[in-house]
């Protein structure tokens, strides 16, 4: 079940932003596309890999909208994130992104996802995302 | 800070974070951006060198001193004071200093907003507890 954390005085100021979570293990590749979000408006909570974005959802933090790469390290690449997001987090929208041919996705998982061929164009992400939280 | 006073009105000054635990990450690179600065996010020692070879310019480097692979933040501290001695490097141990000297960062930080430690700390701890009594479910 998705809990939004509680709000304190830190950000309790701040206007409400759309929350990407995005999943990259590339350095550069993740940081240039976090920082061209962030530019573009969303808050941006970066992620290595798909045990760290788990933490992040586990520990209840708000994300509206979760952008991962497939081909990542560690026990479960982005298939397999898509997988535990379709059990544990049914109604958070997920744009897949990876520079081989779009897989085809577990059952479930497909229904609230989307694909993006990378090398992919920040500004083509943003509308993508934009579709897919309005549809949401 | 002086590395800090050499930057112009325009450009936010750059902090580059080293922590391993991504919900510790996380919480201090969003305060650091809500007081200011541009953010960099790495989870070892390797990730500075990474930076510090690109045109990225630093002018601090925030670091938790365990770190996994071969260079710790003591080592990376040393390494930086001789190499890069314009870059500020703050280096914590834990959650608490990390969240006390956050606050001190964010003081010194272009936006000049007042925060307690307290509270980046108190959300730290939620966010972790939170995930440990998730993980005990069955």
């Amino acid at each position: 079940m998705e809990q939004r954390a509680k709000p304190t005085p830190i950000t309790a100021a701040a206007p409400a932003r759309t929350v990407i979570l995005l999943v990259e293990d590339d350095f550069w590749t993740r940081f240039s596309a976090a920082e061209t979000l962030r530019v573009l408006g969303y808050r941006v909570i970066e992620a290595r890999d798909a045990a760290e974005g788990i933490s992040v959802l586990t520990a209840g933090t708000q994300v509206d909208v979760v952008f991962s790469d497939i081909n990542m390290p560690g026990e479960l690449d982005g298939l397999g994130f898509a997988a535990w997001l379709a059990a544990y987090h049914p109604r958070v929208p997920l744009l897949l992104t990876s520079g081989l041919a779009p897989p085809s996705l577990p059952p479930g998982a497909a229904a609230r996802s989307a694909f993006i061929a990378k090398p992919y164009d920040l500004l083509e992400v943003d509308q993508r995302l934009r579709s897919m939280l309005v549809s949401g | 800070m002086s590395s800090t006073a050499t930057v112009t009105a325009d450009a936010k000054p750059v902090v580059m974070v080293i922590e391993p635990e991504v919900l510790v990450r996380m919480s201090i690179a969003d305060f650091l951006r809500e007081c200011g600065y541009k953010v960099i996010e790495g989870v070892m020692a390797e990730d500075v060198e990474t930076v510090l070879h690109s045109k990225v310019v630093l002018n601090v480097v925030f670091a938790e001193v365990k770190l996994p692979g071969k260079i710790d933040g003591f080592a990376l501290a040393r390494t930086l004071r001789q190499t890069h001695p314009d870059i500020d490097v703050i280096l914590t141990s834990g959650v608490a200093a990390a969240a006390e000297k956050s606050k001190d960062l964010c003081e010194e930080g272009p936006m000049k907003k007042p925060y307690r430690a307290e509270d980046v700390l108190s959300q730290i701890h939620s966010l972790l507890e939170r995930r440990r009594s998730a993980a005990k479910k069955p």
